[in-house]
């Protein structure tokens, strides 16, 4: 705002100064003119107008604002103190704007509403083409004779097991053999087998390519 | 915020027990969001829902308890004594010690642990009427009426048949009992303690088409082999892979 001193005495609400535009540099948003009672001019939104009657130069008839917008700028909440919990939406974008990308979504922003199902093609263009090996294949054993129902009835007793781990594993496979060589006396000093057996013989680097070229864990 | 969930909002044992259902799909039947916060990252993932529950004669999982529960219903708080140790079971020979039935003697039909009540079977009943219509009266029915288990209901003594207070001990064998206050004589436990929608006692549970039987549940046809899920799978299907896939390290 600029300050307008008035010519007259008595002090207006609003100081009231004559401004000369020629004196100044290019004009800048918010410039206020000096004019007389016949122009009317055009202002930009954001500015203050004043109205001043012919005969009183000096006193304010009239104020309007138009289309002041206030934010809070604390550094506290890095001026987002406001409208947080107003969800308002819609309100960026003009009308027709929203109506091209209702109409004409650009591809590379499109939402996908697949609901998780995996595609079995490709778009080529608009045709859509079915690549054979995108279908999956779904192995599923042969469960005739299969004795285990969906339900439990409730006259079961509990049936609680511990878990299953590697320790149990390696006793499983290897312990026998390891107890038989040892009270046959076939274990050398440093307790590796005379006579290993085919799991024995087995390296870590061979058990991994062997479970690998089934299945690689990185899928 | 810790929550301590440890009360499932304070559904009550018994109701849990007797209705035979998951704790998972009671905890989901019991909630209603009133509001929840965009799921954005500048929202605080918090929901406005009902922590505080009305209990009554409706199990929490109905359709009326939910509307009796409704957001935005505000009930007064119900002052509830509280009870350690539950003691009174379906089935259980009870003497009313209030009201125009006092003295008489019934069987525990329903029970509601959540508000220390007992419904005693066509004892302390009153008569209302349902289903009234445009010159219609409704039809008239009996029901009951609860009985809180604190000071208007007692559990019978078997051996004088007169209403005493029980207690839980642990009997020489290590088993936990009810025993009565006044003079010693342990208290069974009713038949009907263990009846839930599915069955009447566990024993008598008929096996249907689509459960697993006792012996098949116990059977152990596990084999364990030095082999991955995937290569058991591919043995059995026939599958044959000798390529293996080049090294890949993880940085």
């Amino acid at each position: 705002l600029q300050h307008y001193s008035s010519n007259s005495g008595s002090p207006p609400t609003l100081q009231l100064q004559q401004w000369q535009p020629s004196n100044t540099t290019a004009p800048t948003v918010a410039a206020l003119q000096h004019y007389s009672s016949n122009s009317v001019s055009s202002y930009p939104p954001t500015t203050l107008l004043l109205q001043q009657s012919a005969r009183t130069m000096s006193r304010v008839s009239a104020l309007v604002i138009s289309n002041t917008r206030t934010f809070s700028t604390t550094s506290l909440q890095h001026g987002k103190r406001n409208f947080r919990k107003f969800l308002m939406y819609g309100k960026r974008g003009t009308k027709q704007l929203k109506k091209e990308m209702m109409t004409k979504p650009d591809p590379e922003l499109a939402q996908v509403f697949d609901r998780g199902v995996r595609p079995i093609g490709e778009f080529a263009g608009k045709k859509f083409q079915i690549i054979p090996e995108m279908i999956p294949e779904i192995i599923v054993p042969n469960l005739e004779g299969f004795q285990l129902k969906p339900y439990v009835s409730y006259n079961v007793p509990d049936v609680i097991q511990g878990e299953f781990g590697p320790q149990d594993l390696f006793y499983a496979v290897y312990s026998e053999k390891i107890a038989e060589d040892f009270n046959n006396n076939k274990l050398n000093e440093d307790g590796s087998p005379v006579e290993p057996s085919k799991e024995e013989l087995l390296t870590s680097e061979e058990a991994k390519n062997r479970a690998l070229s089934m299945c690689s864990d990185i899928l | 915020m810790p929550r301590l969930t440890r009360l499932l909002r304070n559904v009550s044992d018994m109701t849990k027990q007797s209705s035979n259902l998951p704790e998972a799909y009671i905890k989901r039947a019991m909630d209603q969001v009133e509001w929840k916060t965009p799921n954005a990252i500048q929202y605080r993932q918090t929901e406005i829902k009902r922590r505080k529950f009305r209990f009554t004669t409706n199990r929490p999982w109905t359709q009326q308890f939910r509307q009796q529960n409704q957001p935005g219903t505000h009930r007064k708080k119900v002052f509830l004594e509280p009870v350690p140790e539950w003691t009174f079971f379906k089935g259980d020979r009870v003497e009313i010690l209030v009201g125009e039935d006092k003295g008489k003697q019934g069987l525990v039909n329903y029970i509601v642990q959540e508000r220390n009540w007992v419904m005693v079977d066509g004892l302390n009943c009153h008569y209302r009427y349902i289903g009234k219509k445009k010159g219609f009266p409704g039809m008239m029915v009996k029901s009951e009426a609860p009985l809180l288990v604190t000071t208007q209901v007692g559990l019978i003594d078997p051996s004088d048949g007169k209403p005493t207070q029980a207690e839980w001990r642990y009997t020489e064998e290590g088993e936990k009992v009810r025993v009565s206050l006044r003079t010693g004589r342990i208290i069974p436990l009713p038949k009907l303690a263990e009846e839930t929608p599915d069955y009447k006692t566990k024993s008598t549970y008929k096996v249907q088409e689509k459960d697993t039987s006792a012996d098949q549940l116990t059977s152990i046809t596990f084999e364990p082999q030095l082999k991955t899920f995937a290569m058991e799978i591919a043995e059995k299907m026939g599958i044959k892979e000798d390529r293996i896939p080049r090294k890949s390290f993880w940085y």
